[in-house]
């Protein structure tokens, strides 16, 4: 199986990834590898999330979501400093002008208020916002959140170990990352033309991103330019690679585009987006720069990549930028700068 | 405030890839000068100044003469049905009283976007300065309680904006501002405003759209608050 050519998403048992079985962990390893080489996305199963932890997840979410507009819109995003809250419809908007119909409560790593990088006025970096008196949501949110980016330390090292690195050659660029989780609502919209694409194609900013689904409607572009569909297995997690892997790794893991198709039906989503530190300046690593494989990528800081394709997304950081308040560093690099649509394009 | 050394608008094209066919609303991000105009009765108009910004489907449109006053400019919404775009002024100023819709059909000639006329059998050519980078935006301004108020724009070296004065649709002000190598220079407005040959800082700018702006770029969240500037919302 070549990129060009993949037609379905591989489902790899992660149970004896990092376990005391060597030749079982190096055969999940391995599995890994072919699923970052070859397709940039895997189902994962036997990741240890308790499935208890996801069903509290999902009530939570689903009792604040059917909040009041007016209670939701006290932890508005547009109230945070560091990106943190709740996303109204509407408020992302694409490059074609559309707003999105869905809405989202985004949280990353609760960091406390007199953190250094918080107080610096890091525009990713610091607290949470919480409704007030709500501390289940709370909870629920976070028991996952931990969870799930524990998981991603160990995929972390695997995959390390399947571009031939130490298992901890990549620790160093994860001691604070913001690792956003969303929690993403699509309302029924009777409206939506079905088969069409609802958030159009794209790559992932980070490192690569864990993809808890509750519906199908996710599709994956393969190196032929097909769209795979990529429906939710049964207790699995979907993994897909994003920018900073593929920068790493030299082109070797490719940040694979996709897209989500607009379905009528309500339905929830949860990804990680499993991010490296802030401040981590992302450029391939010396074992992937060959003469047969020359640099193909500049370097990029993590955090300004991560933060100015989000201003591009959302509408109140737009009014900020609009304002003067904030500005995007000089080499922040256009959406769909990676990935296979950018080497199309490119091409 | 310094003197201005803006660069001239004109000079700041780019080269376009050849496209073909008709375009989508969003393919036409970006600011457009009008090249050509050939009118109905056949003459000929390759002097006036006219450039046309559109992101997203927010549009602003300013035609002026040598001299930097306008005499015509509106701001509003593109939409398209079918092979027809349709600009819906929400603000406009020295438009012709009762003319029909504006309406025209677009393709690409290569690299120039030509407009026919859907009412008047007119001809235009359009030629595309700049495209939308990340850090470009289009606003609604807004008195605060969501109330459009006017619209802001900016794409590369390119701003626009279009506020009312005192809250009244009819005293609406356009602008157009471009960027050179010391900051923002006005290079065409509504009468009345002896801005040229001056050098702006963005929060300047804003200033003279009525908008909101911030304070000092270092105290980010903090938004200048004065009462009657307008409130940047809604941006694409």
């Amino acid at each position: 199986m070549t990129m060009s050519s993949f037609q379905t998403i591989p489902v790899v048992d992660i149970t004896h990834l990092g376990g005391t079985d060597t030749q079982k962990h190096e055969a999940v390893v391995d599995e890994i590898r072919k699923a970052a080489e070859n397709v940039g996305f895997l189902t994962i199963t036997g990741h240890g999330i308790d499935p208890a932890i996801i069903s509290e997840l999902i009530a939570a979410t689903k009792a604040f979501f059917a909040l009041p507009e007016a209670e939701k819109m006290k932890v508005y995003i547009g109230n945070s400093r560091n990106h943190r809250g709740y996303v109204p419809e509407g408020e992302e908007v694409f490059a074609s002008g559309t707003k999105d119909k869905k809405e989202a409560f985004d949280v990353s790593i609760d960091l406390p208020a007199n953190d250094p990088d918080y107080l610096a006025g890091n525009p990713l970096l610091g607290p949470n916002q919480w409704p007030e008196g709500n501390p289940d949501f709370r909870r629920a949110v976070m028991t996952y959140y931990d969870a799930a980016f524990a998981l991603g330390g160990r995929m972390v090292r695997g995959f390390a170990e399947a571009l031939g690195l130490a298992p901890d050659a990549l620790d160093r660029f994860f001691t604070k990352p913001p690792s956003q989780l969303r929690l993403i609502h699509y309302p029924y919209d009777p409206n939506a033309p079905e088969d069409q694409p609802g958030i159009g194609a794209h790559t992932d900013y980070e490192a690569f991103t864990l993809l808890l689904p509750t519906a199908p409607g996710l599709e994956v572009m393969n190196g032929e330019g097909e769209w795979i569909d990529a429906s939710p297995v049964q207790g699995g997690l979907v993994i897909n690679i994003g920018d900073m892997l593929e920068v790493w790794s030299n082109g070797r893991f490719t940040a694979t585009s996709h897209r989500v198709r607009k379905v009528k039906e309500e339905r929830y989503s949860f990804p990680l987006f499993y991010s490296c530190d802030y401040w981590t300046v992302v450029e391939p690593l010396a074992p992937f720069v060959t003469p047969n494989s020359p640099r193909a990528y500049e370097a990029v800081t993590a955090g300004e990549h991560l933060h100015a394709q989000t201003v591009q997304t959302f509408t109140y950081l737009k009014a900020r930028l609009a304002r003067g308040e904030v500005t995007l560093p000089e080499n922040s690099r256009s959406l769909s700068s990676y990935g296979q649509e950018a080497k199309r394009k490119a091409s | 405030m310094q003197a201005n050394k803006a660069v001239p608008v004109g000079d700041i094209a780019q080269e376009t890839a050849p496209e073909r066919g008709a375009p989508r609303i969003e393919d036409l991000g970006g600011v457009w000068q009008r090249t050509l105009l050939i009118e109905p009765d056949g003459g000929v108009d390759q002097t006036s100044e006219v450039y046309w910004l559109q992101l997203g489907t927010l549009c602003g449109d300013i035609r002026s003469a040598p001299d930097q006053n306008c005499h015509a400019a509106f701001a509003g919404i593109l939409s398209s049905r079918d092979e027809i775009f349709h600009w819906s002024p929400r603000w406009a100023y020295g438009l012709e009283e009762g003319a029909p819709p504006d309406e025209g059909y677009l393709r690409w000639e290569g690299a120039i976007l030509r407009e026919d006329g859907v009412h008047a059998a007119y001809v235009e050519h359009w030629r595309r300065l700049a495209t939308p980078g990340d850090d470009d935006f289009a606003c609604w301004l807004t008195d605060g309680s969501g109330n459009p108020k006017g619209l802001l724009l900016r794409i590369g070296r390119f701003a626009f904006c279009a506020h009312e004065q005192d809250g009244a649709a009819e005293e609406t002000e356009f602008r157009l501002f471009t960027h050179g190598e010391d900051g923002w220079g006005l290079a065409a407005s509504t009468p009345g405003h002896a801005l040229t040959g001056v050098t702006l800082t963005w929060p300047e700018v804003l200033r003279i759209c009525g908008a909101e702006y911030a304070e000092a770029e270092s105290s980010a969240g903090s938004a200048g608050s004065g009462r009657r500037h307008l409130k940047i919302e809604e941006c694409i």
